[in-house]
């Protein structure tokens, strides 16, 4: 009596212990899925910190360069010697290779991303580099080192004269 | 999936850190450096190395 008949319909009811598995399936595929991204991120970020550890050590090296180039630029210009010319135009040379150049800072306006200010001038445009007291450079698109300037400031007594000047005309 | 941020935010000088594997990293600034300057310019909307910069300008 207990012998079912082929005709008979299969149960497909899921019972709770499938319910149990799928869930747990659900859970693994979860975590594999979090694990998988957090592999693709590692491998992309250890990428980048090669690229930038070689960056970085070409950089610390070229910053140290920076004063002696500073040295030898002041001493050019009061010595006015050939030869020295020659060796800082070929060392100029090496570094422009590696990607390094001077910020033009003379006359434009102050960009506190390139330029630091070190002194107000009276006398001048305001917020325009005066002078130039230690050049920037910068290393591909990076600032290795900003330029310290003196900015100017329009001195207020002209600018009261000029007022006045034009409300008596 | 969230991350838990620590910052210090000193008189001089603030930090921001992440967790990381169960231990802080901290977070360099454009710059590089590890900390970074507690100094704002709220109109131009600057902070850190670059609003020292014009600090002399805009005292």
């Amino acid at each position: 009596m207990n012998k079912k008949t082929d005709n008979q319909p299969l149960s497909i009811h899921p019972s709770a212990a499938d319910d149990k598995i799928k869930k747990e399936a659900e859970e693994w595929k979860a975590k594999y899925l979090r694990a998988l991204a957090d592999y693709q991120n590692l491998e992309k970020r250890v990428a980048q910190m090669r690229q930038d550890m070689m960056q970085n050590a070409l950089e610390s090296i070229i910053v140290e360069f920076l004063p002696v180039i500073d040295v030898l630029e002041k001493a050019e210009k009061h010595i006015n010697d050939q030869g020295l010319t020659l060796g800082l135009k070929s060392f100029w040379n090496v570094l422009s290779g590696r990607g390094v150049r001077k910020l033009e800072t003379k006359g434009k306006r102050f960009d506190p991303n390139e330029m630091e200010c070190v002194e107000v001038v009276g006398d001048g445009k305001d917020d325009n580099v005066i002078e130039e007291l230690l050049p920037g450079y910068k290393l591909g698109d990076k600032i290795i080192r900003v330029a310290k300037v003196k900015v100017g400031k329009s001195n207020p007594e002209n600018k009261e004269q000029i007022t006045e000047n034009n409300s008596s005309n | 999936m969230a991350k838990i941020i620590g910052i210090d935010l000193g008189t001089t000088n603030s930090c921001v850190a992440v967790m990381e594997g169960g231990s802080p990293k901290v977070i360099n600034s454009a710059e590089g450096r590890n900390v970074i300057p507690s100094v704002v310019d709220p109109i131009k909307r600057i902070v850190g190395d670059v609003a020292k910069r014009q600090m002399v300008i805009n005292p």
